[in-house]
């Protein structure tokens, strides 16, 4: 699934159900056949490998009760209304009425704070990054979003943002980590400094918009150019490696 | 006195809530970002740091207070520190002329360190630039101190 499809998922979505084990069940209801689909979400490194091996993310992740429950990964159609049996020796059932989905997992609390959904998406591909990257999100994602009683509530967090910040720095494995700020839309953007005034941010917006800012007070004249992700020069990715 | 140009080797104070910073890797803030910068109709509000003059750290304490008087400052709040003749030549660089002056404020809370950037939009693009210039310190104990005796005296107040 690339990180494109996956955001359209979270997009598409009318109704979202996480589970205690941090996986989530996006039911996308169809009004023209009277059918939802239940997409499972799950981490594929490339659509290639759900394709050749749908078992594959079972061998990676463990024993998943959504599996269980939705059996092969990707875009099973449920009948509303109806209930489904999986497949295989697990006796479960998923049932969709009236678009409420039901199942042997409870739903977690419907609005988790900002703070809890963010880490819980970060936990959802936790094979992505190294564990020293994920430890450094979590500090980060803590004091941007643990807000303290009275406190002026900051912008809420885009998990699609989150999960671009992701697979971005799992694709780029090898550059340096970046300080992390939340933009008033709420979308994260990510910061190198290669030097004390300099710095790279790239902005993760929504549908896959990223864009980069590169600003050096110190270049004769100083620089301050900006753009989409895919034209970064070379001269200021190389920041992301300082 | 109100409306006195800010010398260019002084320097002015912004009080950056969480949601005005980055946080860089060890969980601790590393830098602001442009909202840190609130444009109203007047300039930017910013405390002039030698206002009283003293050594640096004695005024930055006695800045770090007077916002904690003013506010709500809390732990993972910091002070942001800049030079008045780099936001000036700053500015100068992105084809602004800016304005740093003093506007002290007798109410409905004094704050004699008050002062002004005057001359930025909102938005402006050389407020991405600023965010570059500004140098971040921790509240002192005794700073977050006077803020958490502050809201408990407003909220006794409120009942």
């Amino acid at each position: 699934m690339s990180p494109l499809a996956r955001d359209d998922v979270l997009l598409a979505a009318k109704r979202q159900f996480s589970y205690d084990d941090c996986e989530q069940l996006f039911v996308i209801e169809d009004t023209g056949t009277g059918s939802s689909r239940a997409t499972y979400l799950i981490d594929f490194s490339s659509s290639a490998d759900s394709a050749s091996d749908p078992s594959r993310y079972i061998r990676a992740f463990g024993h998943s009760l959504i599996q269980d429950l939705i059996g092969s990964p990707i875009g099973r159609t449920i009948p509303v209304g109806q209930t489904w049996t999986a497949l295989g020796a697990i006796n479960a059932n998923v049932a969709l009425a009236s678009g409420t989905g039901s199942a042997n997992a409870q739903p977690l609390d419907s609005d988790p704070s900002s703070l809890h959904r963010c880490l819980r998406a970060l936990r959802m591909r936790p094979n992505r990054l190294t564990s020293t990257r994920i430890a450094a999100l979590e500090r980060q994602l803590e004091t941007l979003l643990n807000e303290e009683e009275g406190e002026v509530e900051g912008p809420g967090a885009s998990e699609p943002s989150l999960y671009g910040l992701i697979d971005f720095l799992s694709e780029h494995n090898t550059l340096a980590h970046p300080s992390l700020s939340i933009t008033r839309n709420g979308y994260f953007a990510a910061s190198w400094s290669p030097r004390k005034r300099a710095k790279l941010t790239i902005m993760f917006g929504p549908g896959g918009n990223y864009e980069w800012i590169a600003i050096d007070l110190d270049a004769t004249p100083p620089v301050h150019d900006k753009g989409p992700l895919a034209n970064l020069p070379d001269k200021f990715a190389n920041w992301m490696h300082t | 006195m109100k409306g006195e140009e800010i010398p260019p080797t002084d320097h002015v104070a912004l009080h950056c809530q969480r949601s005005d910073l980055e946080i860089g890797e060890d969980g601790n803030p590393s830098g602001v970002k442009i909202d840190a910068f609130r444009v109203d109709s007047d300039g930017i509000s910013v405390n002039w740091l030698e206002f009283e003059r003293g050594p640096f750290d004695d005024c930055l304490e006695s800045v770090c207070r007077l916002f904690a008087s003013l506010r709500d400052v809390r732990p993972a709040h910091r002070c942001g520190i800049m030079k008045v003749g780099e936001i000036n030549q700053t500015a100068a660089d992105c084809g602004r002329e800016v304005q740093v002056v003093h506007d002290p404020v007798e109410e409905p809370q004094p704050n004699p360190a008050h002062s002004l950037i005057k001359g930025c939009v909102p938005d402006d693009v050389c407020l991405q630039r600023f965010t570059l210039l500004v140098e971040l310190h921790p509240f002192s104990e005794a700073a977050l101190s006077i803020s958490k005796e502050r809201k408990k005296q407003k909220r006794g107040t409120a009942r």
